[in-house]
């Protein structure tokens, strides 16, 4: 015969607290306890105890709840400075930046270009002696003709 | 030791065990009965907590002040976290835990809510992470059923009809309801073992899960067309 109402369920569900240890259990209970909480005192570290009770604290109070908005603020402190640092270089620039004459091509003041300034880089070697045997350089150390770096190269050979 | 039904604790006012129907809250308006301090609906105040002084001497660092506070509530969170494992052993390991926790935290515990609630809260929320992390169902572990059954009028009018429940016997009668209760998930499960065997108000229940009273109410009555539907094979 199936069973037609919830209540009928709910009925039978509740005979389960019928199930019981027994009064034996209940009596040890606390002795076990006790016996329990002796050698976890013995067991665990102060840092593990330390870990547990800010678990706790965290689960208990809502901790981690409190720090969202703070760190909501904080995320976006952050990416408002970031913002505002890499907006920087789109604003004007200052008058007296533009104005000032970099360079005077016919009239024009402009700011010289990158190409412009690579032009005016002219590499300049430090003069160095020119020896009698068309080496030019210092002469090596010990008095050999050959440049030191080429010495070691032909001892090899 | 004579051991306190759960309801003892728990104000007069709570004791009522309302319908489960999820539609029941819209069908039958509740009298606009004041709401106490604490959550819970009912014509009463909000009373102190009668464990507030056991509470107080075993913060204060009387060890004996706790201990009855442990041998006060041992069977009934026994029962609350038997009734979710179906495992003596394991019970007993979480039981342990739970003191042991609660012992540690006593400190921290400000009085917002009754310690019947606070305690609950914990081997609760400690039995569902345990069953999260038993992946599968573990062997069952059943208690001795009290024959005090015999005289108990549901088992009595379960047992009296013409079909086999008459016949079986307790510990096959046990094992099926275990099975069923297992085979609800932890949330269901959850509810049941408050409300139908711990005789739970909705609104107790609401505030140790930290769900609406509509949601207590929900999974009630799906977990009951669930256990309907599996007991009913039962009686075929």
């Amino acid at each position: 015969m199936p069973m037609n109402d919830p209540e009928e369920a709910q009925r039978l569900i509740r005979l389960k607290r019928y199930e019981s240890p027994g009064e034996a259990y209940y009596a040890s209970f606390l002795d076990e306890f006790k016996e329990r909480q002796r050698s976890e005192m013995l067991r665990l570290s102060a840092r593990d105890l330390l870990f547990e009770r800010v678990a706790m604290w965290l689960e208990e109070s809502g901790g981690a709840k409190r720090f969202v908005p703070v760190g909501a603020m904080a995320a976006a402190a952050v990416g408002a400075g970031l913002y505002f640092a890499t907006a920087s270089p789109n604003r004007p620039a200052p008058e007296t930046y533009v104005a000032a004459p970099v360079a005077d091509l016919g009239g024009a003041e402009i700011v010289p270009s990158v190409e412009a300034a690579e032009d005016e880089i002219h590499l300049q070697l430090p003069r160095q002696p020119v020896h009698a045997t068309g080496f030019v350089g210092q002469p090596s150390p010990g008095g050999s003709l050959v440049p030191a770096s080429v010495r070691g190269g032909l001892r090899e050979l | 030791m004579e051991r306190e039904h759960p309801l003892a604790v728990m104000p007069e006012a709570d004791r009522s065990l309302p319908s489960t129907s999820p539609t029941a809250t819209a069908a039958t308006p509740a009298p606009s009965a004041p709401v106490a301090e604490d959550g819970i609906a009912g014509a009463f105040p909000r009373r102190p907590d009668p464990d507030a002084e056991l509470v107080e001497r075993a913060r204060d660092g009387d060890t004996r002040a706790f201990d009855e506070l442990v041998e006060k509530y041992t069977p009934k969170l026994y029962g609350l976290v038997y009734h979710m494992t179906s495992n003596r052993e394991d019970t007993n390991d979480i039981l342990q835990e739970v003191f042991a926790k609660a012992y540690r935290a006593l400190k921290r515990f400000r009085g917002k809510s009754a310690f019947y609630t606070w305690i609950y809260s914990i081997a609760t929320n400690m039995t569902l992470n345990f069953l999260k992390k038993r992946n599968r169902r573990r062997t069952m572990s059943l208690d001795d059923v009290d024959l005090a059954i015999e005289h108990d009028r549901d088992f009595i009018e379960a047992t009296s009809k013409s079909d086999p429940v008459r016949e079986a016997n307790i510990s096959e009668l046990q094992q099926k309801l275990n099975e069923a209760m297992q085979k609800l998930s932890v949330d269901h499960r959850t509810v049941v073992t408050m409300f139908d065997i711990q005789a739970m108000p909705h609104a107790e229940i609401a505030k140790i899960l930290g769900i609406s009273e509509g949601t207590v109410r929900s999974r009630l009555f799906y977990a009951h067309r669930q256990l309907q539907a599996w007991l009913g094979d039962f009686r075929k």
